[in-house]
């Protein structure tokens, strides 16, 4: 009998040893090739899992022959592979981070913060900008529906989502808030478009995860370029336009050792004053000409260096980052007051910059250390930021004030310090999670003989947490977001003198005046795949942004907006309700409508009283009230053989409900038709030709005292060769921009308020080239 | 599920947009008036006068704030409907914010025209009512014409037409064309160049003897040294009255 069971056993521990299967694997990082520690494995054949290593191996297990392996990792995408057990036992698997393809174009990656896993995100490859149809680096984001660029100078421009800009708009460059728009609303990007190695835009959700200067939406943007053990990558970058004579040049090299990898950048450019197709234009009631049709006065130079230190290891990572921009150029005449006809005669020399002129200094420093761990990763990123901006000009005398003795109209400088702490973390089936606390500093101080803005200090400290269901057959995330801010302004009074020089009284500019508020925003959201890779994506969210310190407390002439601008500190902090849906297959087609409901929406409106300052016209006034957004973005591409067809439209519509009209500074109707032809003259090159319509609507939605603007056609055409080798590419593109010459008044320019027009025919060149060598 | 959201989204607009909107209606200058008359594109008045400015001001709820703003047109500049040749002597500028209320008002307000201005001022006025509705602004061309001060006329020195400086070097001959006048007759005629510094490098007075004209090409002088390398150079006339006038332009030295 004990035989017979002794033979039962060893027959049954034989039947269960064939019934298993092995698979080993190991996980690598797709774009350097490094190890991906503590990725998860799920069978979903038999719902058991496993978790790879510290070097990223991992063993599984299981009695099934054939089955689907759920993999997931933070900070990549999620990936299923059904594999057949009978004939592989060992994997090498490579996770992209959060991969979208473009038509006609190379896979981009980008690890997007799970809390933004399912807003609406397009990537770019920023290598199709090479057409370069663009002025500055904001518009350069404006190939992505839904985001315009508001131009607020001659060579200066903001992203602009859903017709949202400034302080609701955050630009997140390697993980920090870009500070720029405390000084109001027209200041440009300080960002080298041409180290831009990747962006995404998210149109919604972004306040919640990057602060409340984000409310409205984010770009994301990393200038490191990612490099694999070994790898030698270098750039070079010329670019020039006929318009401006625009003629700039950027450099970008780097290398990485086995985990050490160090980049650095530099790039210059300079530009002769803007041409338009006008003979003369409206200042304050004025009609004054512009001689030869150009804007004297508005040439300038900027340039920008970086430098990148990396340390990756495969449970550790550490990055260094130093940034500086800077930009000089000059001002419009007339931008202290009224230009005189002799001013804008200028002084023939059109690269030359003379007074007024603005400068500017934006340097950057970040730390960022990250930490894996087998449940989750640890994010710690910290930076300092410090802003300066001058604005110099012939001093001039305000009533019987003595008349200054500085050209220092108006300095402004802001110091920042930033701190984001972030952990996501994820069990092996159906749920992650996330916390991440943030905490912001800033100095401000201005100085000069003009007045826009008081010293102030504001505080930002924020907790932010999300969880990640899978449910109904898809993924729903909630995010929740907790901000407590503090606003300090101080004091200023401006001194008041009589017909002999001495001080008589003053005029308090500013009131001393400190504000905090705790504020609590949230959203859902839900994303389902649909039959044919079609995707569809939910998001809901209660938005609340405290006032800034400029709205809160600017008083004066704003020298960009050319107007007279006045904070309010009555303003509460600006709530609202926004209502996101997207329906979208893979790359082919889209369609995104979004409503969103203010309760007490903050918006510049014209007030009813004249500015006391000389020559400044009507009081712009910070006010709220309950405004309703709502609109939709659309695209659509076909490829047919040589050719790509690419449609795309966008739409905002607004509502300020106690005035009856539009919020002021509603982009019109915009859509684009673009028509591509390839040619393939070898396997590693191609030509293209592509010419496009754009075509913007008349906008009659409009606040109060605010101009409407006839609709127009754009005629654009871009010839360009890419060459693509395995250590090289090539990519060079000649362009054209409104090629009819067409006389348009742009509804989102500042210069609108001058009733100047845009840009006339602008023919520019642009090559880029790349090398990358590696020993893999 | 998209079309429902929408639906949802216009009710909640329609609903909300039921509410009581706010004026958005602009007001109107409905007319001005210069000394008690309709202005037409050119008002001559005269320095050391008054000028009495009558506007009537409408709207359909409540006004605000009225406007009214003089400045020199020293450079050519036009308004729209207001041409201009340029050129204006003095400094005067008005700068007035007035409150209005009601549906209608008129506002009266005299200024007095200093003495000592003369050639073309722009006269605007604008108009807000409670809600920051603007009016269509009004702007007129004023001809100050004076006959209490001197007038200088040059025409030329060393014979070019003085535009914003006279390139000078040291030693050189400097000769005027032109005439200085005055209706009740000129008492003395004064030329002096003065560094940056506030030094006098050279003065000469000339006696006019109660003439109603002098002849400007009688200043001739040789350029003398300057320690800077910009100097105001100004002739002053003064009249029998004791009122004066004077024309600067500024020597660059080379």
């Amino acid at each position: 009998m004990n035989k017979y069971l002794l033979l039962f056993m060893v027959l049954l521990v034989s039947w269960n040893s064939e019934a298993q299967y092995q698979l080993s694997g190991h996980f690598l990082d797709d774009d350097t090739r490094s190890p991906i520690p503590f990725a998860h494995v799920f069978n979903l054949a038999d719902s058991t899992g496993v978790i790879a290593d510290f070097e990223g191996y991992f063993n599984l297990q299981t009695e099934a022959s054939f089955c689907e392996l759920r993999i997931s990792c933070v900070g990549y995408e999620d990936t299923t592979i059904a594999i057949d057990l009978t004939e592989v036992s060992h994997l090498d698997i490579t996770l992209r981070p959060a991969v979208i393809t473009l038509i006609g174009s190379e896979v981009v990656a980008r690890r997007w913060h799970p809390g933004l896993k399912y807003t609406p995100v397009k990537v770019i490859d920023p290598k199709r900008l090479s057409s370069g149809l663009m002025q500055h680096s904001a518009s350069i984001f404006s190939t992505v529906e839904g985001v315009s660029s508001i131009s607020t100078g001659t060579n200066a421009g903001q992203p602009a989502i859903r017709g949202l800009f400034g302080s609701r708009v955050g630009v997140i460059v390697d993980g920090v808030p870009q500070q720029n728009q405390q000084w109001g609303v027209d200041h440009g990007l300080d960002i080298e478009p041409w180290l831009i190695q990747e962006f995404g835009v998210h149109k919604t959700g972004a306040g919640l995860i990057f602060g409340p200067n984000a409310s409205a939406g984010a770009i994301e943007v990393s200038t490191v370029p990612k490099l694999a053990p070994g790898d030698l990558f270098a750039k070079g970058v010329v670019r020039g336009l006929s318009n401006t004579g625009l003629v700039e040049g950027a450099a970008q090299i780097g290398k990485r050792w086995d985990k050490l990898s160090l980049s650095t950048s530099l790039s210059m450019k300079g530009y002769g004053d803007f041409a338009l197709p006008a003979d003369s234009f409206e200042y304050l009631e004025r009609d004054l000409p512009l001689k030869d049709g150009r804007l004297v006065n508005t040439s300038g130079t900027a340039n920008a260096q970086s430098l990148a230190l990396e340390w990756k290891a495969p449970v550790h990572s550490f990055t260094a980052t130093f940034r500086r921009n800077s930009q000089e150029y000059g001002l419009f005449p007339g931008i202290f007051g009224i230009p005189s006809v002799d001013d804008l005669d200028g002084d023939g020399d059109r690269r030359a910059t003379q007074l007024p002129r603005m400068t500017s200094l934006h340097s950057v420093a970040s730390l960022a250390y990250n930490r894996r761990y087998n449940n989750g990763t640890l994010n710690v990123i910290g930076a300092l930021q410090q802003n300066t901006r001058e604005e110099i000009g012939e001093p001039h005398i305000h009533g019987n004030a003595p008349l200054p003795e500085s050209t220092l109209a108006l300095g402004l400088k802001l110091n920042t310090a930033f701190v984001d702490v972030d952990w996501s973390g994820s069990n092996l089936n159906k749920m992650s999670y996330f916390v991440k606390g943030q905490a912001e500093f800033q100095r401000s101080e201005s100085e000069g003989w003009e007045f826009l803005i008081p010293d102030y200090d504001q505080d930002l400290l924020s907790v932010v947490g999300g969880v990640q269901y899978d449910i109904w057959g898809g993924e729903l995330l909630g995010v929740a977001r907790l901000d407590y801010q503090r606003t300090s302004t101080s004091l200023f009074e401006e001194p008041l003198y009589n017909g002999n020089e001495e001080i008589v009284g003053f005029w308090i500019r500013s009131e001393e005046n400190e504000v905090s508020n705790t504020n609590l925003g949230g959203s859902l959201s839900f994303e389902k795949s649909l039959p044919m890779r079609a995707v569809l994506a939910i998001h809901a969210s209660r938005v609340v942004r405290s006032p800034s310190a400029y709205e809160l407390s600017a008083n004066g002439v704003h020298h960009g907006t050319f107007r007279h601008e006045r904070g309010n500190q009555a303003l509460t902090p600006e709530k609202g309700y926004v209502l996101d849906a997207e329906l979208k297959r893979f790359n082919h087609w889209g369609i995104n409508p979004f409503a969103g409901y203010y309760s007490n929406f903050i918006f510049l409106a014209p007030s009813a009283t004249f500015s006391q300052l000389p020559e400044a016209g009507q009081v712009y006034q910070f006010e709220q009230s309950e405004v309703m957004r709502y609109g939709v973005e659309a695209f659509w591409q076909y490829e047919l053989k040589s050719y790509e067809v690419e449609l795309a439209g966008q739409y905002v519509s607004s509502f300020v409900f106690e005035e009856g009209a539009a919020l002021p500074w509603t982009p019109p109707f915009s859509g684009s038709i673009k028509l591509t032809k390839n040619w393939q003259p070898s396997p590693q090159s191609n030509i293209y030709l592509s010419p496009e319509l754009q075509i913007t609507s008349a906008q009659n939605q409009v606040f109060k005292n605010e101009d409407e603007t006839p609709g127009y056609q754009l005629f654009n055409l871009s010839l360009g060769y890419i060459f693509e080798a395995p250590k090289m590419n090539i990519d060079l593109a000649v362009f054209g921009t409104n090629l009819l010459n067409t006389n348009y008044i742009n509804h989102m320019s500042r210069y609108k308020i001058l009733d100047l027009p845009e840009v006339g025919a602008n023919v520019g060149i642009t090559m880029i080239i790349t090398f990358n060598t590696t020993n893999q | 599920m998209k079309s429902n959201l929408f639906l949802v989204a216009l009710c909640v607009l329609t609903l909300v947009a039921c509410k009581d909107e706010k004026d958005n209606e602009n007001p109107i200058i409905s007319s001005v008036k210069i000394n008690g008359e309709v202005p037409t594109d050119h008002v001559h008045l005269d320095a050391g006068t008054d000028m009495v400015i009558e506007v009537r001001s409408t709207d359909n709820e409540e006004l605000n704030q009225l406007k009214i703003e003089l400045h020199p047109n020293e450079d050519g500049h036009s308004h729209d409907e207001v041409g201009g040749e340029g050129g204006a002597d003095g400094d005067w500028e008005v700068l007035d914010v007035l409150n209005v209320s009601g549906t209608a008002q008129t506002t009266t307000r005299t200024y007095s025209i200093p003495e000592t201005i003369r050639g073309e001022w722009h006269l605007g006025i604008s108009l807000l009512d409670a809600e920051g509705n603007e009016a269509a602004d009004k702007f007129y061309e004023l001809d100050m014409e004076n006959e209490i001060i001197p007038n200088i006329e040059v025409v030329s020195i060393n014979g070019s037409v003085v535009e914003e400086e006279v390139e000078v070097e040291e030693g050189m001959n400097i000769d005027v064309a032109g005439t200085a006048t005055d209706s009740d007759g000129l008492d003395e005629i004064h030329v002096h160049l003065e560094d940056e510094d506030g030094n006098e490098l050279w003065e000469m007075e000339y006696d006019a003897n109660g003439e109603t004209s002098f002849d400007l090409s009688a200043i001739s002088f040789a350029v003398p040294a300057s320690g800077t390398t910009h100097a105001d150079f100004a002739i002053e006339a003064t009249d029998v009255n004791g009122h004066s006038y004077s024309w600067v332009v500024e020597f660059h030295y080379e």
